[in-house]
Parts: structure tokens; C-alpha cells; sequence
């Protein structure tokens, strides 16, 4: 008991500090200046933008997780990458949800398949969550690993893709805003987005922690409930007694 | 109509994150007490 409440000491901590994270990114969020061309609209790529990065994030955690599962086939190398998938496609969720709303604000349309960044996107979140159908189509946990590790890498190879989109072809979604050397953001704006950007890092690394705690646990208790029958009982010690 | 879609656009963000943190920590808490 004493080892177990050491242990969560660490979880604590990153769970109080997320917290306080995030509720500093948006109140800097809701406080920052308006921005010139797009007024309050503009504050939605504070939400918008994270999220996007952790679904990169995320997706490539699930492609070392898988790598790291074909290599050594070790069980919690497939609930890493489980794990960071279904956060994953959860951030993707939200940053088409908050793009598609920018979209209707700046572009006049939710959405456009004729714009690059938005398709690829699209395609990347159908992908995962195509990851995560398969993990629920059979009850053998090997070949669930494996067919999910397949999946794992061979969908990141269009994260370079979704990414760079946007340079290759030129449509609707505006390009890069903020590259190393070149950053064209106004000195309060970018506190805040990188407050956000921040804030939503260590909330990837805390629901991470916990997603695959309940990922491990449910591994523990469906290896308890596989045992053949009969496995948990002694045989009679006939002439013992 | 355009300034609530900024509104929705956070509560959408901070409210999924919000709701998947709660539904991870009820699903922790009926693992570990049905083990």
C-alpha cells in the first residue's frame, strides 16, 4: 500500500500539472488580442493547431509502439501503440471538428474535398480508426498485435503526406504559419498558442499514462479469464492422508 | 451565427478532452474493482 501511493505520487503530479496547463492556455486563449484580418475567428488555431500535433504524435507513438511490437514482441509495445491510437484519432476528431468551424468562419464552407490538407486528413482518421476496427475483430491477442502493427506502420506512412500537403498542393488551407527562423505571429498570440500547444502536449502524456493502464489491466484480466478450465484446481493427493 | 461557432469550436476541444479523461478514469475504476 505505502509502494502503491509512492508509485502514484508521479501521476499526481503530471495530472495536477496538466490541469493547470490547460486551464492557463485558455484563459490566455480567450485573452490574447484579436487578430487583424480574422478578429476572434483567429482564436480557434489555438485549439485547432494542437490538436492537429498531437494526432501526429500520437500516430507516430503508435508507429514505434508497432515497430517496437514486430521486433520484440513484447505485449506492451501493442498497448503503447493502442493506446496513443485511440488518443489519437480522438485529436483528430477534434481538430477536423474545429477546422471544419475556422473553415465556415474564414472560407464560408465547412468543408471542401477539393483541398488537399482537409482530404488527407480525412483519410488519415478513417485510417485509424480502421486500426482500431481490427483490434476488435478477433479475440486472439497475437494476431490482434500483429494485424494492428501492419496497420501501425503502413498508416504512418501518410502522416508525411497529410503534413506536407499543404506545400504540395496550394488549396484552400493556408500553409505553415510558424517554421523555425520564421515566426509571423504577434508576441501575445504566440504565448498563447504555445501555452496551448504546451498544455495539450502533457494531456496526451497524461491520458497516454492512463489509457494504457486501462489497456495493461484489461490485458491482466482477459489472460485471467482465458486459464482452461479446470487450471486453478489441485488434483486429489489420493493416500496422503 | 460566426461567433459562436468560435465558442462551439472550444467546447468541442476542451470538452473532449474533458469527457475522454472522465470515461478513462470510470473505465480504470471498473477494471480494477471487478479484478
Amino acid at each position: 500500500m505505502h509502494t502503491d501511493h509512492k508509485r502514484s505520487i508521479p501521476l499526481i503530479l503530471l495530472t495536477g500539472t496538466t490541469a493547470i496547463a490547460v486551464a492557463v492556455g485558455l484563459v490566455l486563449s480567450l485573452t490574447s488580442p484579436p487578430d487583424a484580418f480574422q478578429g476572434d475567428f483567429a482564436r480557434i488555431f489555438h485549439v485547432h493547431v494542437p490538436s492537429a500535433w498531437i494526432a501526429f504524435l500520437a500516430f507516430g507513438f503508435t508507429a514505434v509502439g508497432s515497430l517496437g511490437w514486430l521486433i520484440r514482441k513484447h505485449h506492451i509495445c501493442d498497448l503503447f501503440a493502442a493506446s496513443s491510437a485511440q488518443i489519437g484519432v480522438v485529436f483528430t476528431g477534434a481538430a477536423i471538428i474545429s477546422g471544419s468551424l475556422w473553415g465556415k468562419t474564414v472560407w464560408g464552407t465547412y468543408w471542401d474535398w477539393s483541398d488537399k490538407r482537409l482530404t488527407t486528413t480525412a483519410l488519415m482518421f478513417f485510417v485509424y480508426l480502421g486500426y482500431l476496427a481490427i483490434r476488435h475483430a478477433t479475440d486472439d491477442p497475437l494476431q490482434r498485435a500483429n494485424r494492428s502493427a501492419f496497420v501501425g506502420i503502413v498508416g504512418a506512412l501518410q502522416l508525411p503526406l497529410v503534413y506536407f500537403s499543404v506545400r504540395l498542393w496550394r488549396t484552400l488551407h493556408p500553409g505553415t504559419t510558424i517554421t523555425p527562423g520564421n515566426i509571423d505571429m504577434d508576441s501575445e498570440m504566440l504565448r498563447a498558442f504555445l501555452a496551448n500547444l504546451f498544455a495539450f502536449t502533457l494531456a496526451f502524456m497524461t491520458l497516454l499514462v492512463f489509457q494504457i493502464r486501462l489497456e495493461t489491466a484489461r490485458h491482466e484480466s482477459t489472460q485471467t479469464e482465458t486459464l482452461p478450465a479446470g487450471a486453478g484446481i489441485e488434483p486429489p493427493r489420493l493416500g496422503q492422508e | 451565427m460566426n461567433g459562436s461557432l468560435v465558442a462551439i469550436a472550444f467546447v468541442v476541444v476542451y470538452g473532449t478532452i474533458g469527457v475522454y479523461a472522465i470515461w478513462l478514469a470510470w473505465a480504470l475504476h471498473k477494471v480494477r474493482k471487478r479484478r
